[in-house]
């Protein structure tokens, strides 16, 4: 995948409509019963259906592996990661490649929302009965109508799932 | 008076001396022989006085009595003095008694006392006279005619001894005082050319002998110390000149304390120089180090325009697709409405076969595959459109991401992808509904198929079918000038972004040229600190010759 | 095998297509091979990796301690792997491993398709620890 640099202005609070500067960006996608949230900062791209290679020794979780451009991509699953259970796999779903500081990881999305414009004090502590699982990755959601959207901490999803595997 | 300050010296004192012994001679020659004249002369008065009163008093009785017959003898008695030249005896009227040589004697004289004779000088005789008396009554005149030659002999040589004298006195006094004169004024000269030489600023000559202690002396000795105190900071003004700062001066006075500020101003100089140039290499090297922080700066931010320029290369590549796909889909959307049209000549002809179903089943069913194919065919179409209609929507969705990352130039973008993800909703929706139709289509000529093959038993259902399909068709027609309508939309939202996109490209292009020529001017700045670098060094180096007595 | 050259062997097991590098292994022998010594085992791969095995064809034979091991796979293709079509293990999956097994994945067919590049000798390493610590 071609090296991009994130875009020379400083912070990221400005939005798709004119003269609006103070609403954050989410890049927003349905997974299973979820719907989830991450700065579109971090998705290097949308890609349509692929094949996963699977990867011996790899925790239940670890999908397999794609090539993206000639590079490995690893995906994971969110819905066996948080313990969601199985997920009806659509021909529409999409691959979200995520990049995060130097690492690249890809999960899959049964329907993208797309980029969206969220007011500033939208953003609210996470739900009490989610999962422990996803207690630890969704540090913040926010409404969108009826909708709940978790937002992923990629930070604390690289650090903990490093953490799991290390536990065993 | 301007004459005389001019004179040297020795000419000064030879001159003053000479003045004095002059004085002193015209003192001497004024007094001397005068005074010596006038002794002789009261040595003459006092002898012929003398000889007047004894004479006088020799004749005494002969006159009172006037027996003058020994008195020629008395007369040749006196006249035994050679310088007597005439006597004579009066009495008391002036009548001659006798007389010795007196045929011219003068008779002015009047004698008034018979103690102390009248005498009068003339030109060379002396006149005496004198009364004679008796029993202290004058009885008669003596009178004496003296010669004065050898008085007047004496007298001249006198006048030549004073004179001699004087000039010997005179001459001896003078050169005397020439030759002193010259002595004393010897040194004085030879200290005046040395001080002439000194003050045209010859310092190698010899200090002076110092032979006396007088005033003469004390000036040798201050010259030499003169000398030896210029010697000494001549010597010090030459190795400072050769970089050494660091001797002290021993001399003391004005000049050694001025020479010793002067010093210590150099030294001061020649440090702060050196602070100076090595806080000019400092500032220099931080300009420096500065100045490649700017070009690195700069440098990156001409990569970082080029960067951007890429990027939106890359989305109005990306836009240019989605325009191309919204076209495509407007070709496919036309095919397929051909094809519809096809489609209802094709129902049309099957409507009028039902009429002539009296001409078999074989051409009803020939209408029927017809249809049939031509409603694959919509579907194949349908099914490309869907396909594309879903990787438009990837194509929206990725632009999108790019454009959060891309900043402002990325706004335009989101609202694009909003509309084209809507148009592929659309798109989707649409072609389902489409799908659908088709499959009604394909139900209901299979139910026609299955009618016509079962014995159809009244053409009206026939029609009725007929009709319902063609109602489907415009259903599917509606739906594609829908589709065909957004995707019209959507070539022209991208075409605005293609502008758009472009002036961004443009602008960054000129943002590239003045990071360039900010880059330029930094290496100019770069290349003259440089310089100024260089500069300091060479100020270094000529400074670093001086040796400075570093304090602790 | 007399020469090493530097490639790689792609292999079958358990119906999937995986490579090693033919310099890390010892030898390449039949389906008969069996251990000579008592520090030497004979392993199917399939089953490792958790597969199902098909016939056993060949053994690739490569050393571990004072002996070998031998792991029986499918069949096996000279296929020449590009060298530069193999991309290291992303440190990110690496830390997800429970096993270190993986020297890196080939991509393949225009980048759709990904190929496992397995270092048999660590595996056999792993295997062994893995063993002593079951013991244990």
């Amino acid at each position: 995948m071609a090296e991009r640099r994130t875009a020379p202005t400083g912070s990221v609070a400005w939005s798709a409509e004119a003269g609006d500067a103070s609403r954050e960006l989410m890049f927003v996608f349905h997974r299973g019963s979820q719907t989830f949230a991450l700065p579109p900062t971090s998705v290097a791209e949308v890609l349509g259906q692929m094949e996963v290679t699977p990867v011996p020794f790899a925790p239940a979780w670890i999908e397999g592996v794609v090539g993206v451009r000639g590079d490995v991509v690893p995906v994971l699953a969110l819905q066996t990661y948080f313990g969601l259970g199985q997920v009806q796999e659509a021909a529409t779903r999409r691959l979200v490649v995520i990049r995060h500081e130097v690492h690249t990881l890809a999960v899959w999305a049964d329907r993208i929302v797309g980029v969206e414009a969220i007011e500033p004090g939208a953003l609210e502590p996470p739900l009490g009965n989610l999962p422990e699982a996803m207690l630890k990755v969704c540090r913040a959601h926010f409404r969108m109508g009826e909708t709940v959207v978790h937002c992923l901490d990629l930070d604390q999803l690289l650090a903990e799932s490093r953490a799991r595997v290390v536990a065993g | 008076m301007r004459f005389f300050k001019d004179l040297g010296l020795k000419w000064k004192l030879f001159g003053s001396a000479a003045v004095v012994m002059a004085l002193i001679t015209a003192a001497m020659l004024s007094y001397y022989p005068a005074s010596q004249n006038q002794a002789l002369a009261n040595g003459l008065r006092a002898k012929v006085g003398a000889v007047a009163t004894m004479l006088s008093s020799s004749l005494a009785p002969a006159v009172q009595f006037q027996q003058m017959a020994g008195v020629e003898e008395i007369f040749a008695g006196a006249a035994r003095d050679a310088e007597l030249m005439a006597v004579r005896v009066e009495d008391m009227e002036g009548k001659r008694l006798a007389g010795y040589k007196d045929e011219y004697m003068a008779q002015q004289l009047r004698p008034s006392s018979g103690q102390s004779a009248e005498i009068l000088f003339e030109a060379e005789r002396l006149q005496v006279a004198l009364l004679i008396e008796a029993g202290g009554a004058p009885v008669g005149v003596l009178r004496m005619t003296y010669a004065l030659a050898s008085f007047l002999e004496q007298s001249s040589r006198v006048w030549l001894m004073s004179w001699f004298i004087s000039l010997a006195i005179f001459v001896l006094g003078a050169g005397l005082m020439f030759m002193v004169g010259s002595r004393i004024a010897r040194p004085v000269v030879r200290m005046t050319s040395a001080f002439r030489l000194m003050a045209g600023g010859d310092l190698k000559q010899e200090p002076l002998r110092v032979d006396a202690s007088d005033e003469i002396g004390s000036l040798a000795r201050a010259y030499n110390d003169l000398l030896h105190q210029l010697r000494s900071l001549s010597d010090h003004a030459r190795s400072i000149s050769e970089g050494d700062l660091t001797r002290s001066i021993d001399v003391q006075g004005d000049l050694a304390d001025a020479f010793r500020a002067m010093a210590a101003t150099f030294t001061e100089i020649a440090r702060r120089f050196d602070e100076l140039s090595s806080s000019l290499d400092d500032r220099t090297a931080n300009i420096l180090t500065t100045t490649k922080q700017q070009e690195a700066g700069a440098a990156e931010e001409a990569s970082t325009v080029s960067e951007v320029t890429a990027t939106m290369g890359e989305l109005a590549a990306t836009a240019r697709q989605i325009a191309a796909n919204a076209e495509s889909v407007t070709h496919s959307a036309e095919a397929t409405a051909t094809t519809v049209g096809q489609g209802r000549t094709a129902l049309s002809t099957f409507v009028g076969s039902i009429s002539d179903i009296q001409q078999g089943n074989k051409v009803i069913n020939d209408n029927i595959v017809q249809l049939n194919r031509h409603v694959q065919q919509i579907g194949g179409i349908i099914d490309i459109i869907n396909n594309i209609a879903d990787r438009s929507d990837l194509l929206a969705l990725n632009a999108a991401l790019e454009g959060t990352k891309a900043g402002e130039a990325g706004k335009g973008f989101l609202l694009v992808a909003g509309e084209m993800r809507r148009l592929a909703e659309n798109v989707f929706n649409s072609t389902a509904e489409i799908k659908q139709l088709i499959g009604e289509v394909t139900e209901a000529t299979n139910a026609t198929v299955m009618a016509t093959e079962s014995g159809m038993k009244s053409t009206r259902r026939g029609v009725e079918l007929a009709e319902e399909t063609e109602r489907a068709f415009e259903r599917i027609v509606e739906t594609i000038e829908q589709t065909t309508q957004a995707s019209k939309q959507i070539s022209v939202a991208t075409q605005q972004q293609h502008t758009a996109t472009d002036q961004i490209v443009s602008a960054m292009g000129e943002v590239s040229e003045v990071a360039q020529q900010s880059l330029e001017g930094i290496r100019q700045t770069a290349s003259s600190v440089a310089d100024l670098s260089n500069m300091a060094s060479q100020l270094r180096k000529m400074i670093g010759r001086f040796k400075v007595r570093r304090e602790a | 095998m007399a020469a090493r050259e530097d490639y790689l062997i792609e292999f079958k097991s358990g119906g999937r297509a995986f490579a090693a590098e033919a310099r890390s292994l010892r030898s390449i022998a039949g389906a008969g091979w069996r251990p000579a010594t008592r520090a030497s085992r004979r392993l199917v791969l399939a089953e490792l990796l958790g597969l199902r095995p098909g016939p056993g064809g060949r053994t690739l034979v490569v050393a571990w301690g004072e002996g070998n091991v031998g792991f029986v796979v499918e069949s096996i293709s000279k296929r020449q792997i590009e060298r530069q079509a193999i991309r290291p293990v992303p440190e990110l999956l690496r830390g997800w491993l429970q096993a270190p097994i993986l020297a890196g994945l080939a991509v393949l067919d225009g980048g759709q398709g990904l190929m496992h590049v397995l270092d048999l000798p660590r595996l056999a390493e792993w295997l062994a620890a893995a063993g002593e610590r079951d013991q244990s």
